[in-house]
């Protein structure tokens, strides 16, 4: 494997870093090669809002330096990454997506890209997402100046959303790895759609500071790549208290590379989880059910607890983005937002009253235990990471598929809670577009959710498969 | 693609919306529980309580919105208040917190 091959494009993280530590190849010619696909092939999907040639150049040749001298970072050395463009990144502009930020410039990195810094990553590209991360309610794929996202798989589909750069990139090798974010499905969702997988840690878990805020109390940091593995990898690198964040906690994360001891894993499924969902994703998803029950225990039809997580989820949201986006309401600049419906979808917000937001942060708390109680007896719980599909360009996400109403999506009610999930391909739907499967695990077992992620892709082949990409 | 779509088509979408107003992806199906509006909800009259309330946000923003953009923000209003009593059904005592936790601060030492 040589660089210029097409092949270094969909190596892992950990493909890539052996390569580098047996010099097959430099950090510098993989940041070269990374950036030119970047700069080739990003506009195609709407993926990137920023290629950071110069700083990653710069970075690549430390990488170089440091590695040549035996000073080894660790397994993120010298491995191009890219961030959601709603982390700051000294001098260059980071837009969140939105219009009246397009020129913003901050003069500091968010702590998560020092992490990766130290780490020995190279920074190559700010990728696109939704405006605002989705804060104002976008219903279509076009809420962005950047254009819609679109999926390498099928460029006429969504690549989902809010963290849509980050899934299409990795998923046309445009980078190994990429970080997103998520408040309420936007790094599972995106994974789904573009075939990656995505891991959402626990609220708290990695530091929030210097990304753009939505909701102060439900907005998480977290990795996507080609596998489970390779999301462990960057987890500990960007894991653990920062003093910059208060939420944040010490705790961090540990990844001990090797798969751990062998296991049986006790896995449940929702009652409901593929009633009335597409019929190609139902097949996927209990296709990959059997390949886990010869490691373990699969129990259906599990109760999810009976508690209004939507309306809690909406409230928080709500109030807290309204609150973090005063100045885009008051000034009345979020008119220039680019989707229609984004531009008028903050006033509702500006009438919740004080009590309906404290009422939603208590339940919230009785929600949490409640939450915990339901996945104690179990290691996970497994639901198709979406009842569909990635949506056409062209229609509102609501006018899709109108035919499926049914499903289990856990994505709200853990969001909610706070408790980490991850999405891995499983297979393909309609008109060859991915599917994912998500496990949902208890707060601060992650490490339960990549081993399972690995157990999966180790009997699977889906995170192998490469779009028809130029 | 075309960005417009109908007033009709977004007022619905809106009082939809008001369920987990900024989480979109949920209103896609694979709802979780109690995700969904009450049924019929983006269809029935505000009350008027929504009107009042959507009242307060014409007073202070009034000069930047049109008719039709009241009325998608009356019904989105509409839509949450319905949605609300849900929150009100779980029974809570005067020792549930809220989940969040303020902190007294004390900076360096001279």
């Amino acid at each position: 494997m040589t660089v210029g091959s097409e092949d270094l494009a969909f190596l892992s993280v950990a493909e890539l870093g052996a390569l580098l530590r047996r010099r097959r190849a430099s950090a510098t010619e993989l940041a070269g090669y990374f950036l030119d696909r970047l700069e080739r092939l990003g506009p195609s999907y709407n993926a990137i809002t920023y290629v950071t040639r110069e700083r990653a150049l710069a970075e690549a040749a430390q990488a170089d330096r440091e590695i040549r001298a035996g000073r080894w970072r660790g397994p993120l050395h010298g491995i191009p990454y890219g961030v959601k463009d709603l982390l700051a990144t000294k001098g260059d502009e980071t837009t969140w997506g939105a219009e009246p930020y397009r020129d913003q410039v901050f003069d500091a990195d968010a702590t998560v890209v020092t992490r990766l810094r130290n780490a020995g990553a190279v920074l190559v590209a700010k990728l696109a997402m939704v405006e605002l991360a989705g804060g104002m309610g976008y219903r279509q794929a076009n809420a962005s100046f950047t254009g819609p996202g679109k999926t390498p798989w099928n460029p006429d589909y969504w690549s989902g959303g809010s963290s849509a750069g980050p899934g299409a990139a990795v998923a046309a090798g445009l980078v190994p790895f990429a970080i997103g974010s998520e408040t309420s499905g936007s790094i599972l969702t995106p994974a789904a759609y573009c075939g990656v997988t995505g891991l959402r840690p626990t609220y708290g878990l990695v530091s929030r500071h210097g990304a753009m805020a939505l909701s102060w109390t439900m907005d998480k940091l977290g990795p996507m790549a080609r596998t489970a593995h390779d999301c462990g990898l960057v987890l500990a690198a960007i894991a653990g208290g920062d003093p910059a964040d208060p939420s944040s906690l010490e705790r961090g994360f540990r990844y001990p590379v090797s798969g751990g001891p062998r296991r049986r894993w006790r896995i449940a499924v929702p009652q409901g989880a593929t009633d009335g969902i597409q019929a190609e994703v139902a097949a996927n998803f209990t296709a990959a059910l059997d390949r886990l029950r010869t490691a373990g225990v699969v129990v259906t039809d599990v109760a999810v607890p009976d508690l209004p997580f939507g309306v809690v989820a909406g409230i928080i949201i709500a109030a807290e983005g309204a609150s973090a986006f005063d100045d885009l309401l008051e000034s009345g600049r979020v008119r220039d937002l680019t989707a229609p419906e984004d531009r008028i979808g903050g006033y509702p917000a500006l009438a919740i009253p004080a009590r309906d937001y404290l009422r939603a942060m208590r339940v919230r708390r009785l929600m949490a235990q409640a939450y915990d109680d339901f996945l104690k007896p179990f290691d996970a719980i497994a639901t198709p990471t979406r009842a569909t599909v990635a949506s056409p360009l062209d229609k509102a996400f609501r006018d899709a598929y109108p035919d499926v109403k049914g499903g289990v999506s856990l994505i709200g009610s853990s969001n909610v809670v706070g408790v980490p999930g991850i999405s891995v391909p499983s297979g393909f739907g309609l008109n060859g577009l991915p599917t994912g499967l998500s496990f949902v695990t208890r707060a601060f077992d992650e490490l339960k959710l990549v081993r399972l992620g690995r157990l999966y892709q180790s009997r699977t082949d889906w995170h192998t498969q490469r779009p028809p990409v130029p | 693609m075309s960005t417009s779509i109908s007033r009709r088509t977004f007022a619905e979408q809106l009082a939809l919306a008001a369920a987990a107003p900024f989480v979109a992806l949920e209103l896609s199906p694979a709802r979780g529980p109690n995700l969904s509006p009450p049924q019929g909800a983006q269809d029935t009259e505000p009350s008027p309580l929504a009107k009042t309330l959507a009242e307060a946000v014409r007073l202070r923003y009034g000069d930047r919105l049109s008719d039709d953009d009241l009325k998608v923000i009356t019904q989105a209003i509409h839509s949450r208040l319905q949605n609300v009593d849900q929150l009100y059904k779980v029974a809570l005592t005067n020792a549930d917190e809220p989940a969040f936790v303020f902190a007294a601060y004390r900076g360096a030492e001279r």
